[in-house]
């Protein structure tokens, strides 16, 4: 049976709005006010409500309050494509000495995908490449590179970002998978995959699960055969769109790193994600686990918030992902960030708009530090 | 023909299981958390059905993907305690 979100209002002593919070008539109230009340109920409710007195004014179906994101307060803060695109172009178009917007590549719904290369001087051997939203439903992961690139164009002429930009480039690709984010807006809020139609009818390929460094090894929860699961690593690798795009970036670029954010845990994970065998080499080894372990100090020293680094397997095994192929095919640190909250409790992957400038500040200094340690390596 | 709901739930391995086992599963959960001793997926009630029936995990549901959604976003425009784990808010 449809339902509707509901204000409810008393029309005199008859229907006294107190009486709505203890009748067992299994309502599911959203809000309490002086004067009024907001609450979910189906249509047979709805009209019993009614019967009773009380003046019900229907506020929205909640199929559609649940996809209606974009007007709604919750939403206020993050970016969608539109806007994403809007404030990359700003930054590009106020900032030409120092920012180019490049257009990497297009989605299977044919969204551009979008680059800002950030730095003064082309073809430096001082790379590093930051992405944000392989995974729909994590917004906050789009906001914390966006408010990266805009720190470095804001502080272009600040140490250390100034050296770093004379001698190098930072890459930000803050929206990897646009459709789908753009279906979390419209329709599912906790979509995941991209929007690849797969031939058994069902929809998405998981792109963090695509990338070509053991590819397809696994076949469990966390890295799927099956078209229709969360995690459904697709017919190939590289069979997506969105990561080809992102490896013909990294192909051409050689980065010295690449930063991947998603949601949620509050975890800096490094290689491997495929195998609970560590990396091999026992000095990049010690230099991710060092540089995680330093951003996890530096997380916490903002907000006391804390980020567990840890080898990516130990979170679950996930085969194709970025950090793995990064790692695997250039040998360059390569981590993923899980940004807040800590657990579902806290709203997991729909975190509260109150919390994206929080977020961003905690992890300012870890991603400078990410940087640092790229950009500021001597010439090979 | 009743409805597959999915339900983001709390699996708690039984002494036969582990989290581990509940990991390396192809059985298309979608795992949210992973905490020490237990999971946080979203899955239908056929898998959680599967789960308990299999006698591999304590299944605790926690709310209904919509629940879930409607809850998060009640919590953002109005800040309150978060849910409960049983789901009740």
């Amino acid at each position: 049976m449809p339902s509707v979100i509901a204000r409810i209002r008393s029309t005199g002593a008859r229907a006294p709005l107190a009486q709505l919070l203890t009748v067992p008539l299994g309502l599911d109230v959203w809000e309490v006010r002086p004067d009024h009340l907001v609450l979910q109920a189906d249509e047979a409710q709805a009209a019993r409500l009614q019967a009773m007195g009380y003046d019900v004014e229907q506020l929205q179906m909640t199929d559609s309050y649940l996809s209606d994101f974009a007007t709604a307060r919750a939403v206020a803060g993050y970016h969608t494509v539109q806007t994403l695109e809007e404030d990359l172009r700003r930054l590009a178009d106020d900032n030409p000495e120092v920012v180019e917007l490049r257009e990497i590549g297009r989605s299977i719904e044919n969204r551009p995908l979008w680059a800002l290369r950030i730095g003064e001087r082309r073809g430096s051997a001082h790379k590093v490449a930051v992405m944000g939203c392989h995974h729909a439903r994590e917004w906050i992961s789009v906001e914390v590179p966006y408010r990266l690139a805009e720190y470095l164009v804001d502080n272009a002429s600040t140490e250390p970002v100034q050296s770093w930009l004379q001698r190098g480039e930072v890459w930000v690709a803050p929206m990897v998978n646009p459709d789908g984010h753009e279906h979390t807006r419209a329709q599912n809020r906790l979509w995941r995959k991209n929007r690849r139609r797969n031939p058994d009818g069902s929809i998405g390929v998981d792109p963090n699960r695509n990338y070509g460094y053991m590819w397809g090894v696994l076949n469990v929860n966390t890295s799927s055969h099956v078209p229709s699961d969360e995690t459904y690593v697709g017919p190939r690798a590289f069979s997506e769109p969105e990561t080809r795009a992102v490896r013909n970036l990294v192909a051409r670029e050689f980065f010295g790193g690449v930063l991947t954010y998603h949601s949620y845990s509050q975890l800096i994970l490094y290689p491997w994600g495929y195998t609970s065998g560590p990396v091999e080499d026992e000095s990049d080894l010690g230099t991710m686990r060092g540089l995680a372990e330093d951003m996890q100090r530096l997380i916490r020293g903002v907000h006391g918030e804390t980020y567990t680094a840890q080898q990516a397997s130990e979170l679950y095994p996930t085969a194709g992902d970025t950090t793995d192929w990064v790692y695997g095919e250039y040998g360059v640190p390569s981590f993923t960030v899980e940004l807040r909250p800590a657990t579902a409790l806290e709203g997991g992957f729909i975190l509260p708009a109150d919390q994206i400038e929080p977020c961003w500040e905690e992890n300012r200094p870890a991603a400078l530090a990410f940087l640092g340690n790229v950009l500021d390596r001597p010439e090979p | 023909m009743r409805p597959n709901r999915t339900w983001i739930a709390r699996l708690t391995p039984t002494a036969t299981g582990s989290i581990e086992m509940l990991l390396s599963m192809p059985v298309g959960l979608d795992v949210w958390e992973r905490r020490p001793d237990s999971l946080v997926v979203a899955a239908t009630d056929d898998q959680l059905a599967e789960l308990e029936r299999r006698r591999l995990a304590e299944v605790e549901r926690w709310s209904t993907r919509e629940e879930f959604e409607a809850r998060a976003r009640r919590r953002q425009n109005d800040p309150a305690p978060p849910p409960t784990p049983d789901g009740t808010g």
